[in-house]
Order: C-alpha cells, then structure tokens, then sequence
C-alpha cells in the first residue's frame, strides 16, 4: 500500500533580480509501507533537502504530497506538524539529542510534547530503554555516552513514540564502521517489524540494507 | 501541569549550567526589582495606604484662600466655620481645632514640651476614634477660657505616666496647670502633627474676632455625599459671607480637600517622579537581561530545532521560554526584595523631617503583591521578545550539518533595539538626574539672608499660668544675660518667627503707612516677628539703614519698629528714605510705630519662596508672645552647646522645657530636604543606568566580536588595518549609540516637564544639561565599545579565519 506519493514536488530559493535556485526540481516518487529506500547522491543533490519536505519541517515547496492519501500540501503547518508528531520520527548524523536532559529525559521529551499523560510517557521509555538495551545508561547525560551509544538512544528517541515512518540523515557519518553496523542492523530489524525508513546516505554498504535506491541529482530524481 | 514542572525543572538545570549569565541576570534584576519595592514601600505607606481612621475618604480639610491677596494656604476664621457648618446639611459632622504645644513638668520628671491640639466637642467622633481609655469631651466641657479635662495619647501614657490603668480622674500638669485627665485615645493615634495632649476649645465664640484666622477645620461629608458638592456649597457661603463681612471676607474663600489629600500634596509630586524614574531603572535592567537572553537563545538554535523537530509546538516553545524567564525574573524578585528591606532602611534613615506618615512605610501585604507582581511582569517583559525571537525557527537551517550559526537577521534588530530602547531611557534619567542636581546647587546658591554657620536655635514657651506680659519678656532677658555671659557665646536673640519657618510658625499681620486711609483695601501683608535681644547680630542680619532695638524700646517709651529692605523699597522708596517715618498695625494696633531700622530680607519660608514685606516689633513693646525661639551665635561648635541651653533656662524655671533644639545649619539643610533626598535618589538611579547602559552596550558590542570573528579574521587577511577593524566595531556600536540618544533626547522632552515643579532656577529644557549630557553617554559608550573593538583588533587573522 502507498504510504507517500509525491507528483511534481520542487524546492526552490529565491535570489536577486527574480530568479530561483532550485534545490528539488519535478520530484515525483512513491513509498509503500515496509519499504527501505535509501536517498542517495553527491553533495549539493538536494538529498536531505527533500528529507526534512518528506519530514514535514520545509513547508517552501509546491507540487502535491500525499501522505496516507492525506494531502500533506493542502494542510496548514500546524496540522502538518500534528500529522508528523503521529506518524513520523527522525534521525540525525549528528545524533541531535538534548545535551542538558539525561537518557531518559531525551526519550521522555517527544511523548510529553504528544501530551501522553506521566504514567503513560514513564511506561513507554521503560519498554524503549528494554528494547533498545540502555537500561544501566537511562540517568546519563550525551556527553557520558560514545557515539554509537548516543545514536542508538536517538533512534530510540525516534521510535519511542511508535511512528510508521522513520526518517533517517546519514545516521551512521559520524560513527566507525563496528558502530554503523550495529545502527543499520537495529534498522533493520524495525524494517522487519514493520517501520517503513528512508534513509540518505553516501554508503553503497549502508544503502544495501534497504530494499530501494533513489538517486538524486542536482535535484533530479535520475 | 506535569509538563510545567518539567519546563520548570530544566529551567533550573539551565540556569545552574550558565552560572555567570545567571549571576549578572540575577544581580540587575535585584537592583531593579529592589529599588522599585523599596519606592514602593515609600510611597504605600505615604500616599495609597488609607488614613486609620473609618471612611477616611470622607473626612475632608478645610483650607483657606484668598487669591486676590495672592495667599493660598492659610489657616481658616472660627466663625467662619461656624457658618459653614450651620449653613450647609452635606456634613454629618465638623470640627475646629487649634495646634499649639504644652509644658509637661511638676511631677519629678525631666520637663518637656509635647504638642498639643484644642478641639471642639465634635473632633473625635468626625475621624470616628474611640479613646482607649476613659471618653472625649462633653459639649458643656468646652467652656471659653478654661481647660476642663485633657485627653492623653497612647504614647505619652505609656512614656510618661507607666501605662498607668487609673490615669483616668488623676490630675497632670500642662503648662502650670493642673487638669483632669478624662481619657486616653488608643495607640496610633496623633492627629493633628503628632498631638500628644488634647484639650477643649475654649473658644469664646461672642469675642472671636472674624478675621482671626488661626484655626483648622476637618468635617467628615455624609454617606454619597462628594467632594465637589460640598466645595460648591461652601464656597457659595462664602461669597456671602464676603458681601455681609467685607472687611474681614473681602476675596476669601475655603477649599476643600480630603484630609490624605491634604497630609500628602507637598511630597506626592517628588514621590511620584521617583516611582518614575525607577521605573525607567527597572526597564533598563529588563532591557540588558533581555539582550543577554537573545544572545544565549542565539547559542540555543540547535536545541529548539531538535525540541521542534521532536514534535514541540511554537507555543510550547515560547511556554518553556517564558517559564525560564520568570524563574529567573522570581530569583530576581526574591533578591530584590531582600534588597529593599535594607534599602527601605536606608530611604527611611535619609527622608527628611515632616514627611508624612513615616509610621506607615515599611513592607506590607501590598508591597509584597507589587514585588511579586513585578516580578512576574519583568519575567514577562524581558523574556517575551527572546521567547518569540527564538520560537520562529527555521528548523530545517537549524538543522543542516556543517551549516554556520550565523545570528538571524530578526535577532539582530531585535537586540539593536534594545540597545537603543537602553539608551534612550538612560539619557532620560541622566536628564532629569542633571536637572536636579542644577536645580538644587541653584538653591545652595540662594541666600536665606542670615548667616546660619555657627548658630544654635532652641524653642522656650512658657505657661500662661505662671507668667503673664511683662514676666514674659523678663524671662527672656534674663536668659539672655546668663548666656550672654558663659564663654563661646557671641551674641543672643530670640524671634517668635524665625526665618524658613524654623520656630514652627509664620505669622502674617498687616500695616498700612501714616496718611493711607486704615481700610482693608490699604492692608499690606506682612511676615510679623516679635524680637528679643541681640537678635540680629546673633542671625547677623545686615543693618542697612537707622538702628536695632536697645533700651530705649521698652514698654514706656515711643513704639517703634524695623521693617526689612523690601518692605522698604516697596512702600518707602528705600531703606534710606523709610528711617523715621510711620506706620500702623493696623487691625491689631490703633496706633503708631516709628520705623528706626531697616535690615535684609530674609526667606521667611522655603528658600525657594519670593522676599516679601517683614516687620520685627520688640518683645517689650508687644509682651503678649510667651514663646521665643532663643538664637545664640557661638565661637565654636553649636551643638555643643545644647545641653548649656537647656542647663540656664532650667536655672531660671527648673519645670521649663527647651526644645526643637538644633543648630541653623540644620535648619537650612532641612528646609532643602525634599529636594535634596529626591535629587540623591535621582542621581543614583541615574548612575546605576549609565551603568547598565554601559554593561549592555558592552555586551552587544562584545558579543557581535565574537559573531564576526570570521568576517573580521577575513577583512585583515584582505588588507584590512587594525584601526580599519576598531573603526569598524565603534561605528557599530556608536551608531546605536546615537540612534538611542536622539530617541532619549525627545523623550526627555516630553518627560522632563513632569520635574518641572521639582525644579529651582533651571528650566525643564535646560539646553546647558542637554547638550552635557548626551555627551557624556558618547562618551561612556564609546569606551564600552572599545574595549571589544580592541580585541577584535588584536585578532590573529589565520585563527580568527579556522573557526567554523
């Protein structure tokens, strides 16, 4: 079943003189449910551009987007934003975690913003520290943690709220090889349990755990 | 609420992480919120906290005016009063009082003099009191000429008398009499100017001259009954009472006030204006605390992307800010109001004497609702332009790796604003500080007439009981003698009437000059003294034409008087001129007084009041007056002095009190000591935002260094030279600098003008002080922008250009 579909979607900055750059150009592309796509081309290709589109946080875009048959591009950005609190998680290269609230508190975070009341939230990061197997690091803070640690929690952070999509910008460019494996290997298995993930990477190594390549191109789907 | 405590507890994480931001934070929000409380305190207990007493709004003062006279605050006539509240149903209840003060002694202890009030029977029940003890006056107490009982405060029962339970029926002695305590009101109470004694009236009604205006009045307005309505009623009594009485009600009307209105109206404007200014202080710390949090929301970017791309909307954004602010703005608060209980110490130590109601500034349930709710409002205030600034992410930027965290665009003009926004507000207290600093070395430079270096002052009034005319006068000689005598002492006088109302009094009589008609169209309005001694030398009131009194001026000889240089210039040509001839007193004396001197002018009121006429007549001539303010001019230290003062006059009378006991320095210093306390605390609040100013400028200026550290590292790698760079950052910060100045300067325009009454000799547009001090502020500023300049100058370009 699709899950995204996205018809002549382009991305655009205006510049002097009325002229545009184009960042996505024509974009039409579709996900089903249970797919593993990875985004991949060089730099400047427009790849985690149309990531944070497909995430909801870029609303300068025009064409049409369909998420769940949902017409993403005919909501207001609040009710965009609802519909990516309900549906979507994200992860960063950079881990992005909150260096001043410790594991737990970082997991805590994106249920209280979805209003889930306290035993509820306690509840679920409890089952998320089990499942992810960071029970003995729940009261430590970022800077106590390695980097495959800290994006281990982010994941964890970005299913904590049991999103059907996740959203994933080169989650394994800040780690070593041991790490990034063990990251893909935990996507791997979400994929396999039923989370649909996109991710952007540079590694043909990283893109092989997916089951679907798109390559971008100066913002061209090629 | 689950998720509040959560904003809370990282609210408090945050600030225990940035211990210096929160420290300088704190400390500004302090001095702010701890200066405003402490004005506050101030002018609760002066201006808004009611008068003990029940419906207070509805007592109201009686006040006479005759403008066509030029006077505008006068004391009332009692039949009058009589009239008013005959003729008019608006009062459910009036009162006349006279204020005196009265001997306390024969009973062993030190003698002492305590004030003392007159009422009539009405008096109590129109402030609606109770005695504590014992009752009030009876209507047939009131008897013309006698005292037959006396009402004792709470405080002399329990000073004097050991809260004795029986002091009701006992006999005490006031002024050589012996009268029956019949009451003692409850504690507290001391109306009218810190009464101590009251007894009755003991006004003759059928002898009461018309024209005698030396009483007060209070009348408390019946239920929906207001101000206005019974201000127009009184005044229409009093146009008729002009027509039947022309001689003694030509032009003379009455206003009316309520009785806190009354108690307040000198001090309200200078407490007023001092709220103001502190509230600009207050801004200006909310400003500079506000910059400081733009600055750090600016290094928070990334962790509100990452809440925002968690699925935290904007206004949980803006809450958790907010809350962060008023955490910080609560510590702040609670500092300060630490603070203002040592300020409030300190304003209370330095306001000067006759200020009203001191018993009643102090911190109160109100003062603590201001602090709170100040508190709250600057959390608010300063944290709102952070909170949106940083709400408006673009998260997606925020986001990308590798991108720079360049400050937004929005950012920058918010914190140029607020600089400016300082800037602006600081000149406009520096003006107003200015202001009255000019205004107030103005006043030191007026001339009171007299030399008041090396002089003490003391009050002695004796008791109608024990001396009568002429012993009055011969006490005072005598006690001139005796200290004329002891060494160190220059000269001795004495007046009834001293200059800057220092004795307590200002009498006013009017004369008229030999050959004009004795009709009250040829009343000339004068300042009245009775003088005893070596008045003038003691004073050293210059002597410009004739002679002073001497022993010739006795009881039998030719009645004579001295009259002052404007009286002279006005009335006789000149000082020169008015030597010998006539005039008369007229109304009190049917007959004529040879002018023998003519001395200076003195400030018979505030210093800043005009010169007008004055007459001195001498104790022998006119020995009614049972009072004298003693003036002795001493060699050395005048205080020193005091307790011999009171040594010889109880030498003479052992039951004789001396008081108001003080040295004319002090007098002088008192007499300016509205202005002087209101032009200190303007200066300090003027300072502490010259500081803050300073600080803030200081802070943007330091921390755009730090944001263009690339940019600048690239300028010098490009050729730029290292006054290029300090040109750079200086015009940065200069450029604010006077934006802001030239906002203020308007500002003061428009401000200044409220300081307007507070001013002496200086205009609220002074151009000297606004030319001076907007250049002091570009100067002050631009030493705090080139401090950052300078580091930015000494940038190692190849560093300064690795950043990232």
């Amino acid at each position: 079943m699709s899950m995204i579909t996205l018809k002549h979607l382009e991305r655009f900055y205006p510049l002097a003189k009325g002229k545009f750059f184009y960042v996505l150009r024509d974009i039409n592309l579709e996900v089903n449910e249970g797919d593993f796509v990875s985004i991949m081309g060089p730099s400047g290709a427009g790849k985690s551009s149309l990531l944070h589109v497909l995430g909801m946080h870029d609303h300068a875009w025009s064409g049409e987007y369909f998420f769940e048959d949902v017409g993403v591009h005919t909501l207001k950005p609040k009710e965009r934003a609802t519909l990516r609190n309900e549906k979507i998680g994200f992860v960063f290269q950079a881990y992005h975690l909150l260096d001043d609230l410790t594991v737990y508190e970082n997991l805590d975070i994106p249920l209280s913003y979805r209003h889930v009341n306290k035993a509820g939230r306690d509840s679920i990061v409890c089952d998320a520290l089990d499942k992810f197997h960071i029970v003995g690091k729940k009261d430590l803070y970022p800077r106590q943690l390695s980097g495959g640690q800290q994006q281990l929690v982010s994941i964890a952070r970005a299913m904590v709220a049991n999103p059907k999509l996740i959203l994933a910008d080169e989650p394994t460019g800040n780690l070593h090889s041991d790490q990034g494996k063990e990251i893909m290997e935990m996507f791997k298995t979400l994929n396999e349990q039923g989370t649909t993930i996109i991710q952007v990477t540079h590694s043909d190594v990283n893109a092989a755990y997916g089951n679907r390549i798109i390559q971008l191109r100066d913002g061209f789907i090629v | 609420m689950n998720t509040l405590l959560q904003d809370i507890r990282y609210g408090i994480r945050m600030l225990l992480k940035y211990k210096g931001f929160t420290a300088v934070a704190v400390l500004a929000l302090a001095l702010g919120i701890g200066a405003n409380t402490a004005i506050f305190s101030l002018v609760n207990g002066v201006l808004l906290k009611p008068l003990p007493f029940p419906n207070a709004e509805q007592i109201v003062y009686f006040e006479g005016n005759n403008p066509s006279s030029g006077i505008n605050e006068s004391n009332i006539s009692f039949l009058d009063f009589t009239d008013w509240s005959q003729q008019t149903e608006l009062f459910a209840s009036t009162a006349a009082y006279w204020t005196a003060s009265a001997n306390l002694g024969a009973d062993g202890a030190e003698p002492e003099r305590v004030p003392r009030a007159g009422v009539t029977t009405g008096f109590f029940s129109v402030l609606g009191v109770q005695p504590f003890l014992g009752r009030t006056f009876l209507p047939e107490e009131d008897k013309p000429g006698t005292f037959s009982g006396v009402i004792i405060s709470h405080g002399l029962w329990k000073r004097r008398f050991g809260s004795d339970p029986a002091i009701v029926g006992k006999q005490v002695q006031i002024s050589s009499r012996s009268i029956t305590v019949v009451g003692v009101m409850p504690p507290g109470f001391d109306y009218p100017e810190q009464t101590q004694v009251w007894v009755t009236s003991a006004v003759n009604v059928s002898e009461e001259p018309r024209d005698n205006r030396s009483w007060s009045a209070i009348g408390r307005l019946k239920p929906g009954v207001d101000l206005k309505q019974a201000q127009t009623q009184v005044s229409a009594i009093n146009k008729r009472l002009a027509e039947q009485f022309h001689e003694t009600n030509k032009g003379w009307d009455a206003k009316l006030w309520t009785l806190h209105e009354r108690m307040v109206r000198e001090v309200k404007p200078s407490l007023l204006a001092l709220l103001g200014a502190v509230g600009l202080v207050l801004l200006i710390a909310c400003a500079n605390v506000a910059n400081l949090l733009l600055a750090r929301s600016a290094a928070r970017q990334k962790e509100i992307a990452i809440r925002a791309a968690m699925g935290a909307s904007r206004t949980r954004v803006l809450r958790q800010m907010l809350t962060e602010s008023i955490l910080l703005s609560v510590i702040g608060g609670i500092a300060g109001l630490l603070l203002s209980l040592w300020l409030t110490g300190v304003l209370m130590s330095i306001i000067p004497d006759g200020t009203p109601r001191p018993e009643h500034i102090g911190i109160d349930y109100r003062v603590l609702t201001f602090a709170l709710a100040v508190s709250a409002l600057t959390g608010i205030l300063f944290g709102i332009v952070p909170a949106l600034q940083a709400s408006k992410l673009d998260v997606t930027s925020a986001l990308k790796e590798g991108g720079r965290s360049a400050e937004g665009h929005r950012r920058t003009s918010a914190r140029s604003l607020l600089l400016i926004s300082e800037v602006a507000l600081s000149l406009m207290l520096l003006v107003g500080a200015g202001l009255l600093i000019k205004s107030f070395l103005r006043l030191q430079e007026v001339r009171p007439g007299f030399n008041q270096h090396n002089v003490l002052m003391g009050m002695v009034a004796l008791p109608g009981a024990k001396y009568k005319d002429q012993q009055f006068a011969e006490f005072f000689r005598q006690l001139k003698e005796r200290l004329e005598a002891l060494p160190g002492v220059q000269a001795v006088g004495g007046s009834i009437n001293l200059p800057l109302a220092a004795s307590g009094y200002s009498i006013g009589r009017g004369f008229i000059p030999e050959g004009r008609p004795l009709t009250r169209d040829e009343n000339i309005d004068a300042n009245y003294a009775t003088i005893t001694g070596d008045y003038f030398k003691a004073m050293q009131i210059p002597l410009l034409a004739g002679r002073t009194f001497d022993a010739r001026d006795n009881a039998e000889g030719p009645k004579v008087i001295i009259i002052s240089e404007t009286a002279a210039k006005r009335h006789f040509g000149s000082p020169a001129e008015a030597i010998g001839k006539r005039l008369t007193m007229w109304h009190e004396e049917k007959f004529m007084r040879e002018i023998v001197g003519v001395v200076g002018d003195t400030k018979a009121g505030a210093l800043t009041g005009d010169n007008g006429a004055q007459v001195y007549e001498p104790h022998t001539q006119d020995p009614q007056w049972n009072f004298m303010a003693m003036v002795i001019r001493t060699a050395d230290d005048p205080a020193a002095f005091a307790s011999t003062f009171r040594r010889e006059v109880q030498a003479l009378d052992k039951d004789q009190p001396v008081y108001s006991v003080r040295t004319m320095d002090e007098v002088v210093m008192n007499s300016l000591g509205t202005r002087r306390v209101s032009m200190q605390l303007f200066a300090v609040f003027a300072c502490a935002a010259l500081l803050l100013a300073a600080l803030g400028i200081y802070g943007v200026m330091a921390y755009s260094v730090t944001q263009r550290t690339q940019e600048i590292g690239l300028r010098m790698a490009l050729g730029a030279q290292k006054s290029d760079v300090l040109g750079l950052v200086i015009r940065q910060g200069m450029t604010l600098t006077v934006i802001g100045v030239v906002v203020g300067l308007a500002g003061a325009f428009a401000l200044t003008r409220v300081i307007g009454n507070l001013l002496y000799g200086v205009a609220a547009t002074d151009p000297a002080t606004f030319v001076a001090i907007p250049l002091l502020l570009l100067f002050v500023a631009l030493l705090a922008c080139y401090l950052p300049a300078r580091r930015a100058a000494r940038l190692d370009p190849t560093r300064a250009l690795a950043q990232s």
